[in-house]
């Protein structure tokens, strides 16, 4: 609060200077006009107090400084006085319309910024309604039925296995959900620790079902350490190997390659499916977004693997590969800076 | 099965919908279930019929489950699996650092539950009656007493840091390892800065013993937890 009036006072004195240096050159009049561009500045920057007190400054040092006589609070010439009220009067208006203007910025701001989370907020409520209602009719229906007397053996075992399989789908939904919630809350802290990327993909490849393609996995040798939160890029895998089963051709082959470009680990999962759809290589990575094919998923599979890399800040990007399909990488940072004692970043 | 051959599993968890569900696995596959829905019943429970294996939630009301893995380790070295939600990395890692075999995060299926019940019963049974015993599973032999190492029946030659550090895996085999204890166990130093080390001599390990980090047949890296070797 105090530094706006102060900044108000030092803009003065700038001001002051500036027509000072170029009375030489210029009309003492002018100054009037390095005065007022001056107040524009100040209430655009600093609002209405700091600019009525600009004002009077500035009025003051105009008479000080380059009315006759100068350096005194006199005036010979009366029409002196009609220059300092017109400049008073002037200096308060366009203060006046630069606060209007600034505040009318913000609150158009502000409700673009209310319109955009009404927006997402709406695609959450319907993109989520309608992921948990589909299992959740399926599983009310199936154990409703099993409530029933003298099922024949095999339709428990089907009924009891539906709502497993839809369980399992919702449990998936809600963890999504979770994840890019508390991604996007910006409290993720990483668990940075130096690995090797081959044990992560170890790991992520440990969780990943048995699926109708050939999963082809080429680590270059002799990588570095790399400085990441395991658990999470352990996902990032996940997510990116689920979307290609998405797309994949039976039999077809999946390769997850990892290679040392720079500085730099680049992990990729590229499939042979029929690629991504031209001009959403972003868009692909946005929450909820789904494609035709994809019936059965959240649309935050992407969109969580973007969080993460991002919180690495490190790249993620998808492109469509010349031979078809598509192409998911992301870079990964050596742990060049990992010794003892060495800073967590 | 008569009741006195089933194993008696105590189970600590305050949901009743989770308590209905484990009643109904645990009864139909050979086990003998009692339930406690608080710390405090739990360990009353524990002192006055001590069960072959402790199921135990880690968010109880009453008191930090943690406590109570606590309270028992001081006497006692039955098998305990904890529950937890997803996202307690640090829980998780407290409780195997406190002493549980191993963990289970919610939710996850009767298959599941049983494996990991069965293997935690397997490897205290294995710790009981062959402590000093040649470890051997999926190819590997350890001999720790004539220091012997073997994959496939192929004598494998380790540095001193890459056998305490299997020595490690081994004595514990089946139950993950948190970092925290690899570094304590093989380097006499708990600071996590020294995690590279452990990333390393491990790497020397694995590629010695053959291990293919991409499909291990040994070692299991649990990233953010530990390491373990399967038995």
């Amino acid at each position: 609060m105090l530094s706006r009036y102060l900044g108000s006072i030092v803009v003065t004195v700038l001001a002051t200077l500036l027509a000072k240096t170029l009375s030489v050159v210029l009309n003492s009049t002018d100054a009037v006009m390095i005065y007022l561009a001056a107040s524009v500045f100040v209430a655009a920057r600093f609002g209405r107090g700091p600019s009525v007190v600009f004002s009077l400054l500035s009025c003051a040092s105009y008479n000080f400084f380059f009315v006759e006589p100068l350096y005194t609070f006199e005036m010979y010439n009366r029409s002196s006085w009609l220059t300092l009220l017109v400049m008073l009067i002037t200096s308060m208006v366009i203060s006046g319309q630069a606060i209007n203007l600034r505040r009318q910025e913000q609150l158009t701001r502000e409700s673009t910024i209310a319109a955009e989370n009404e927006r997402i907020r709406n695609l959450l409520l319907s993109s989520v309604s309608h992921d948990l209602r589909t299992p959740l009719a399926s599983i009310t229906g199936a154990s409703s039925s099993l409530m029933q007397d003298a099922l024949p053996e095999g339709t428990v075992k089907e009924l009891a296995r539906s709502i497993h399989q839809e369980t399992v789908r919702l449990s998936r939904i809600v963890s999504n959900l979770l994840d890019i919630t508390h991604i996007e809350s910006g409290t993720v802290t990483l668990n940075r620790q130096p690995y090797y990327i081959d044990e992560l993909i170890g790991a992520a490849l440990s969780q990943i079902p048995a699926a109708g393609y050939k999963l082809e996995t080429r680590v270059e040798k002799g990588l570095p350490l790399v400085y990441v939160d395991g658990l999470l890029i352990e996902q990032v895998l996940v997510n990116l190997l689920d979307n290609a089963a998405k797309y994949a051709p039976q039999n077809s082959v999946v390769a997850l390659n990892a290679r040392r470009s720079g500085d730099e680990i680049v992990v990729s999962v590229e499939d042979s499916g029929s690629g991504i759809p031209a001009g959403d290589e972003k868009k692909i990575f946005e929450k909820f977004y789904r494609s035709a094919r994809d019936k059965s998923g959240s649309g935050l599979g992407l969109a969580i693997c973007e969080g993460i890399v991002k919180a690495h800040q490190s790249r993620i990007w998808a492109e469509n590969r010349p031979e078809g399909g598509a192409r998911f990488s992301f870079t990964l940072p050596f742990a060049v800076n990992v010794s003892e004692g060495a800073p967590h970043a | 099965m008569p009741e006195a051959q089933k194993i008696s599993v105590l189970v600590i968890e305050d949901e009743p919908e989770i308590r209905m569900f484990l009643a109904a696995a645990l009864a139909s596959n050979g086990f003998n279930p009692a339930f406690a829905i608080t710390g405090r019943e739990g360990l009353t429970h524990l002192k006055s019929r001590v069960p072959e294996i402790l199921i135990l939630d880690l968010g109880l009301p009453d008191m930090d489950g943690l406590e109570i893995i606590k309270n028992l380790r001081a006497w006692s070295n039955i098998p305990v699996i904890v529950l937890s939600a997803r996202g307690q990395e640090k829980d998780k890692i407290a409780a195997l650092e406190l002493g549980a075999d191993d963990y289970l995060t919610k939710p996850f299926s009767t298959g599941e539950l049983l494996a990991r019940l069965k293997a935690a019963l397997r490897r205290a049974q294995q710790a009981v009656s062959q402590a000093s015993a040649v470890f051997e599973a999926n190819g590997l032999s350890f001999d720790a007493q004539n220091r012997i190492v073997k994959v496939d029946g192929n004598e494998i030659r380790l540095t001193p840091t890459e056998f305490r550090l299997l020595a490690l895996l081994v004595k514990h085999a089946g139950k993950i390892v948190t970092h925290k204890q690899m570094l304590q166990d093989v380097w006499g130093k708990s600071s996590a800065e020294n995690n590279h080390y452990l990333r390393i001599y491990t790497q020397h390990l694995r590629q010695k013993l053959g291990d293919d980090p991409l499909h291990p047949r040994f070692i299991i890296t649990a990233p953010g937890v530990g390491y373990k070797i399967l038995s």
